[in-house]
């Protein structure tokens, strides 16, 4: 502990000296407005500033790149609450109450508890990163195959009932979620399943796709048709109307506490990185609500507890990244190639050999968060006026940077086509009553189910008993048998108690 | 029309078409050339084209950009500059998965016969089998020993199927005739983490990632891939020292052009791309970036792609791979 924070403050040294505070500055900056646009991608971005920063220092190349990772984290939920388009996909789950919220005029609070969320979870992520990184190995490889495995079907089994409305319905189109994910080169024999000869699916289709497509389309294509406009209309600007109050702060920061955990218990598994933390801190919220009927019609809970646990899984991501050299995502991937470009090697002796690379990071994350809430707050109105933007004008351009955005992830026009095509479905969905979010999930976690099934079998050669053979594997198989038997016992008490009136048919 | 065509018109407008070639490729590049990296951004061949991009353009005073095209294992852009307009913008930078995917693929988008003109061998990295200290082994010998002691009883991860470090696991298979079980991971780095946690006690990786956990001791390395030891593990044998003759695969970098790209722009690239890598500066820099620099010009690359082709198609085979 002693040893982190005279670290820490060596790393003020290096954060704070001029030319690294501004090249800080300008990777938050840029961050926040790639978060905020629909049509840029933080990895595009990072790729096309990394040229850049081969005649900096290698310092400060990486507190700017870095920087816009976690700034764009900042805007990512601007256009998930306020438009519906997810277009980062750790945001993607925060629509469904940021959204709600914002069409009963409480996008402001939306907003303003994402920003609380923001500086908790960051802050639980910077610190964890502090106090853990050295013994990051001793609890990343704990989980191995079978604890990813069997966390992965709680995940989904907490969230199949994500949606509001019919379980049948929700769990259907958790299955649906998987069966897309199928979609793509299976990673244990190396064949392509349901690509039908398109070589654009060997990889299966693009997550900002498929959000992009069901949330974002969709609700253009339901709005366009309907005649009152929601959202637009009834939003009060005035200053009070933006903060959250005492009572939304009361309620939004146990779950935000809640997102923290989950999120850096995520990020310290490899492979499981922000998308997956916000979508098991949004079922577990759920989950344990008592008044889970409230979740998908502007549930404080629902934004406050993902947005938490994207920024501290953001933040937490970094850790398995520069002391085991292993990234979590595309993105830690294109970190590591930077430092490397930059001659600098992560890895366990990275922070014995590098003093200034990462205390100088843990640092500026401290720096870089800072400016990032003092810039955004003021920002809110500014953010909620977008919303006076007719919506003739407002929908069709954000349109146009969605097609910008999905094309630039993979410079792939087929990616273009499947989110008018997801756009379609997900119109048709709606119509139907289903509820497209747990077909994300199912999307997120349904992969690394079966990845890590199959190679945990792989490894006990067939036998089953190895899932129930290693404690916390054990203990995630418990918990999702108590689910299970739970909702069984509930589902029973429900056929046996007086019929009720059919309200949610109205819903 | 055509046949009111005189020879002398004929001349003149080739006459015509050589001069605006020639005067092409002295003004090249006039803009932008794309170096397509036929993975997603963060690898090796995009660290490699990334570099390279850098020193191109200041030393032609042009600008040479990246740009990923990710998917199908490295297919799918090495398709997209297979069916480039061959006039010198478009360029590639891939690496082995360019001479391993037509023999692992039923189909691949491009024909490494005929689709492309070679640049330079840029750089290579070779593989490495590591194991977990705790298992207690040291050497190849000790691997092939316990694999022989008790068969079926390891598992090896790798990087993913198909990947070179993989098929050096299988190659070593089929020489000793021991049998491991391949547990294949969506990336080295998660490959390696395997190993590092003892899900699988050994795997062959890709040694640049590997790297710093093996000087750091959380990796013990058993043997290199490479033609000679690796500079930073001189106490590491090569496959071939350790009894495997011929056992050499490695990771390449590659810089090539589609065919039929006017030969002065390839000449040109030749040049600058050599002399690029013959800068002792930058060699060191590719080395720390864990690519030893190979700069073998277009005749060279050729026969490189020659020879690997058949090599990994004959792997490939042997080892009992379905076509995918």
């Amino acid at each position: 502990m002693e040893g982190s924070f005279a670290g820490l403050a060596h790393g003020f040294d290096v954060a704070l000296a001029w030319h690294n505070l501004i090249w800080c500055f300008v990777g938050v900056v840029v961050g926040n407005m790639v978060g905020v646009l629909p049509g840029m991608g933080v990895l595009s971005t990072i790729s096309i500033l990394l040229p850049l920063t081969f005649s900096m220092q290698p310092v400060a190349a990486l507190l700017m790149l870095s920087g816009i990772y976690y700034g764009a984290q900042y805007g990512g939920a601007i256009c998930s609450i306020l438009l519906n388009l997810p277009c980062h996909p750790p945001h993607a789950v925060t629509c469904l109450d940021g959204y709600p919220m914002t069409k009963q005029g409480r996008g402001g609070v939306a907003l303003g508890i994402t920003m609380l969320a923001a500086i908790i979870g960051a802050a639980f992520g910077i610190g964890q990163m502090m106090v853990l990184a050295p013994y990051i190995a001793s609890i990343a490889f704990k989980f191995g195959p079978q604890e990813i495995c069997a966390l992965m079907l709680l995940g989904l089994l907490a969230g199949s009932t994500l949606a509001k409305g019919s379980p049948i319905k929700g769990i259907s189109m958790t299955l649906f979620g998987i069966l897309l994910s199928l979609a793509g080169t299976d990673i244990n024999t190396g064949n392509e399943r349901f690509t039908f000869g398109y070589a654009e699916l060997s990889d299966g289709f693009e997550l900002v796709a498929i959000s992009l497509g069901l949330f974002g389309i969709a609700e253009f294509l339901k709005s366009v048709n309907s005649v009152s406009l929601a959202g637009v209309k009834n939003v009060r600007l005035g200053f009070r109307d933006l903060r959250p109050s005492r009572a939304d702060l009361r309620q939004g920061l146990p779950p935000i506490l809640r997102g923290t955990v989950i999120g850096s218990l995520c990020s310290l598994i490899p492979g499981t990185g922000p998308t997956i933390a916000s979508f098991i801190a949004y079922a577990m919220e759920k989950k344990i609500s008592r008044t889970p009927e409230r979740f998908g019609y502007g549930a404080i809970e629902g934004v406050a507890s993902p947005e938490a646990s994207t920024h501290s899984a953001v933040q937490g991501d970094f850790i398995p990244t520069m002391s085991l050299g292993i990234p979590g995502d595309a993105v830690m991937a294109l970190l590591l190639g930077a430092l490397m470009i930059h001659g600098i090697q992560p890895g366990p002796r990275l922070i014995i050999e590098q003093p200034d690379i990462f205390w100088g990071l843990i640092a500026s994350f401290w720096i870089g968060n800072i400016i990032l809430v003092v810039l955004n707050v003021p920002l809110i109105g500014i953010w909620v006026k977008l919303l006076m933007v007719p919506y003739r004008y407002l929908y069709p351009t954000a349109l146009f940077f969605v097609c910008i955005g999905v094309f630039a992830t993979r410079n792939e026009m087929f990616d273009v086509a499947a989110t008018l095509g997801f756009g379609a479905f997900g119109y048709l969905l709606l119509q139907l009553g289903f509820e497209p979010a747990p077909i994300l999930l199912g999307f997120v976690l349904g992969p690394r189910l079966e990845e890590n099934f199959r190679r945990a079998l792989l490894l006990s050669r067939g036998s089953m008993e190895t899932f129930i053979d290693r404690p916390i594997s054990a203990v995630f198989i418990g918990i999702s048998v108590l689910l299970l038997a739970a909702q069984v016992y509930a589902a029973v008490r429900k056929m046996r108690a007086p019929v009720k009136l059919p309200e949610e048919a109205f819903d | 029309m055509i046949g009111n065509f005189t020879r002398r018109e004929a001349l003149l407008t080739a006459a015509g078409l050589i001069v605006v070639r020639s005067a092409r490729a002295a003004g090249y590049p006039e803009r932008p050339v794309k170096i397509v990296v036929p993975f997603a951004p963060g690898g090796p061949s995009d660290i490699m084209a990334r570099v390279m991009a850098g020193y191109l353009s200041s030393r032609t005073g042009g600008s040479f950009v990246v740009e990923n095209h990710g998917g199908a294992g490295g297919n799918i852009g090495a398709g997209v500059a297979a069916r480039a307009t061959p006039d010198g913008y478009t360029l590639l930078i891939h690496s082995s998965p360019l001479v391993v995917n037509p023999s692992l693929y039923k189909k691949v988008p491009y024909d490494i016969t005929k689709d492309f003109a070679p640049l330079v061998e840029l750089g290579t990295s070779p593989n490495v089998f590591v194991a977990n200290p705790a298992f207690g082994i040291k050497s190849i010998a000790d691997l092939v020993a316990r694999a022989k002691a008790d068969p079926k009883s390891i598992s090896y991860a790798s990087g993913g199927i198909g990947t070179p470090a993989h098929l050096s696991g299988e190659l070593l298979k089929l020489k000793e005739g021991i049998e491991m079980t391949h547990v294949p991971y969506a990336s080295g780095g998660l490959g390696m983490q395997a190993v590092l946690q003892n899900t699988t006690p050994v795997a062959a990786l890709s040694l640049p990632p590997a790297l710093p956990m093996i000087k750091a001791g959380q990796l013990v390395a058993l043997a290199v891939t490479g033609k000679t030891r690796w500079p930073e593990l001189p106490q590491t044998p090569t496959m071939v020292e350790a009894g495997y003759p011929g056992f050499v695969t490695d990771n390449f970098q590659v810089f090539l052009a589609p065919a039929k790209t006017p030969q002065a722009i390839v000449d040109l690239l030749v040049k600058t791309t050599l002399e690029i890598l013959h800068d002792p500066k930058i060699a060191q820099q590719l080395l720390a970036d864990g690519f030893e620099v190979i700069a073998n010009g277009p005749a060279g690359l050729q026969k490189r792609i020659d020879d690997d082709v058949p090599m990994w198609r004959d792997l490939i085979e042997k080892s009992g791979l379905e076509k995918v």
